[in-house]
Formats: structure tokens, C-alpha cells, sequence
């Protein structure tokens, strides 16, 4: 071995003693705890919404955001300039109550997520019990904000992507702009709205996805385009 | 002396012009002036109005009493017969069309590569 030849192993052999080590995955739990409860600051962002259906164009929204610590502001923006946009306020679940759900049906899992609306995220991917993902969140590694989430179908096709484009925090926020909505109902997840009610069933929708509370006997059943975790807290919302 | 007859005549002249006011004159501008009354004010006449008799009070309670009234039950909502049980709180919910929502949707590429 020439001496160049050496010098050039030795190069090489250092270059991953020079490497950063890597920062330890968290706790899922822990992490998940962090992305229910949101940031301990207020903030302001965009979202933009996206639905993919088999077989159509996929169609999107976009939503400004406002949010104080426990306490979110949506205003959906409509596509056309006529329409007036769709507010909601909303008080955040407590963490521990929505993880509980999460860890009845989900496996969870962390990992490495990349960067979104230029943070660093963890991903953090629930699978049911079958192994099937079902949904991917992308959570902000500094403030334990949820910048992404995917829902996939049975097939693993994607079905839903929510993702943070613009994000100011911290940001300072009025909170009279966050006075919550009176409760009507059950729970709905975000962007649905009552739709109407026949033959005893309550369908709700947010104009391309719905899903129905139907009586079956003596149980209400949860119908439609919903995952398995938001299905389960409309159900159980609408028994208290 | 020309100059002083002329100024003479003239003065004459002024004379036979000038009539003497009548002596009623004065008196009648006299008693103009005090029969003339002040305009009354519109709120004056407004509480004229509402002071006008016991009729007037009577007619003025039953209108506010009815205007109450109809704002009563207007402002409050109807209430549910009670059951003896200890309810939730009606609330009314308004149902949107989907139809309308989906106004909010608009085409997208589907791509994830848009952040601002």
C-alpha cells in the first residue's frame, strides 16, 4: 500500500467518527402526549387540506389557523370569493384521554420524519392491530406541534393529507378571537358540519367526504368516511 | 333774498308732504306685540302631548306593555315541556348543505411541495 493510498483510507475511516451522533428517537407516548396537547405558545398557520378519491382529480382547501395553548381557531377559506368563510373554534381534547383512545386500537410507533414547513419533525405511524398504517403524523420536533397527517386507506392508498405550509410561532394571539363554540352535538372532526337528518340517521359532511350516526337496536353505529380513532370519539362523545 | 325764498318754498314744500302718523298707530303696534306668542318647541308640544290626559296614559301603558311583550317573546326561545328529569340543555342545530361546502373545495395537483 503506497502512502497516498493510506492517507486516503484514513480520510475515509474518519469521516463517521466526524459524524454527528444521532439524536435519540422519544418516547411514542411521550411524543404523542406532546402533539395532543400542542404548543405551550400561541401560533398562527396555514394549512392546506388535501383529499384524494380512486378514480378523481384530488381536490384541496386551504385553512388560516390561530391557536392559544389549549384552543384552536380554524377559518376554512372557500374557493369562491361569494362565500363566506368557515370558522370554528374549538377546545383541544385532553392528551391523555385522546392517547388512551389512540393506544386501544393503534400500534404506535416513532421515527424520523424529515423537515416540514421548515422544521424537523418526528413521524409517528399508527397501524392497526393488523399491521395496516392507517395514519402518519409528522410532529414538530422543538414545540410538539402536528405538522402533517396522513390517512391511508384499507388498500394503503392515500386518502387525506393535512399539512402545515406557513407557521409563525410563536405568534401573538387576541384570545377573544378564540372563544369557543357552543357545544352542539357529538364531537365532529375538523371541517364537518350537520348535515341533516332522515329515516333516524345524522349525516354530517364536509362537502366531499360524510359519514352518518345511525341507531342499530340498542348501539348508534358510526358510518362512512372516517378512520377508526375519529369514529370512535364521535361515538363516544354522542353517549355523554 | 332770491336764494332765501326758494329755501322757503322748499321747506313749505316739505311740509304739505309730511303726514302725521295716525295716533292709533303706535297703540296698535303695541297690542301686536304682545298678543304675538313665542313658537312653541317640538318638545314642548311633544310634552303636551304626552301630558294631554289620563286617556293618554293609559293608551301610552298598553303600547309599551305589548311592545315588551312582543320582544319577550321574540328574544326568548321556547322552552321544552319539563319531563320532572334533569335534561341537557336544547340546543338547535342548523343543517348545511353539502352541496354548499363543497363550494370550499377547489382542484389540486396533489403534490406536497407548496409551503409559503
Amino acid at each position: 500500500m503506497t502512502r497516498f493510498k493510506l492517507a486516503v483510507a484514513l480520510a475515509l475511516a474518519a469521516v463517521p467518527l466526524q459524524a454527528k451522533p444521532r439524536t435519540p428517537l422519544p418516547d411514542a407516548d411521550a411524543l404523542v402526549l406532546r402533539a395532543l396537547a400542542g404548543p405551550a405558545t400561541g401560533y398562527a398557520a396555514v394549512e392546506r387540506v388535501q383529499v384524494f378519491r380512486p378514480g378523481q382529480k384530488p381536490k384541496a382547501l386551504k385553512v388560516n389557523i390561530m391557536a392559544l395553548p389549549g384552543r384552536v381557531r380554524r377559518e376554512v377559506l372557500p374557493s369562491k370569493k361569494k362565500m363566506a368563510p368557515l370558522v370554528s373554534v374549538r377546545e383541544l381534547e385532553k392528551a391523555e384521554a385522546g392517547l388512551a383512545r389512540l393506544r386501544t386500537m393503534y400500534e404506535i410507533s416513532v421515527s424520523t420524519g424529515g423537515v416540514v414547513a421548515k422544521r424537523k419533525t418526528w413521524k409517528i405511524e399508527l397501524r392497526l392491530r393488523s399491521g395496516l398504517l392507517r395514519r402518519a403524523l409528522w410532529v414538530d420536533r422543538d414545540s410538539g406541534l402536528l405538522m402533517k397527517r396522513e390517512t391511508y386507506r384499507d388498500d394503503g392508498s392515500l386518502a387525506r393529507r393535512e399539512r402545515i405550509v406557513k407557521l409563525t410561532l410563536p405568534a401573538p394571539v387576541d384570545p377573544v378571537t378564540l372563544k369557543p363554540d357552543p357545544s352542539t352535538g357529538p364531537w365532529m372532526p375538523d371541517g364537518y358540519v350537520f348535515a341533516g337528518e332522515s329515516d333516524g340517521a345524522r349525516r354530517y359532511s364536509n362537502g366531499l367526504e360524510s359519514y352518518e350516526l345511525r341507531r342499530a337496536g340498542s348501539k348508534t353505529v358510526v358510518l362512512g368516511d372516517l378512520a377508526e380513532d375519529d369514529a370512535a370519539r364521535v361515538l363516544g362523545s354522542d353517549a355523554k | 333774498m332770491k336764494e332765501e325764498d326758494e329755501a322757503r318754498l322748499a321747506k313749505a314744500a316739505m311740509k304739505s308732504l309730511f303726514v302725521p302718523a295716525p295716533e292709533s298707530l303706535k297703540a296698535d303696534l303695541k297690542r301686536m306685540a304682545r298678543n304675538r306668542k313665542p313658537t312653541p318647541s317640538i318638545w314642548d308640544g311633544l310634552r303636551e302631548a304626552l301630558s294631554g290626559g289620563a286617556w293618554a296614559y293609559g293608551a301610552g301603558a298598553a303600547f309599551a306593555a305589548a311592545a315588551i311583550g312582543v320582544f319577550i317573546l321574540r328574544a326568548v326561545p321556547e322552552r321544552e315541556p319539563s319531563s320532572g328529569v334533569a335534561s341537557k340543555p336544547a340546543t338547535r342545530v342548523e343543517a348545511v348543505a353539502p352541496e354548499a361546502l363543497a363550494g370550499l373545495w377547489s382542484d389540486d395537483d396533489g403534490e406536497d411541495n407548496d409551503e409559503i
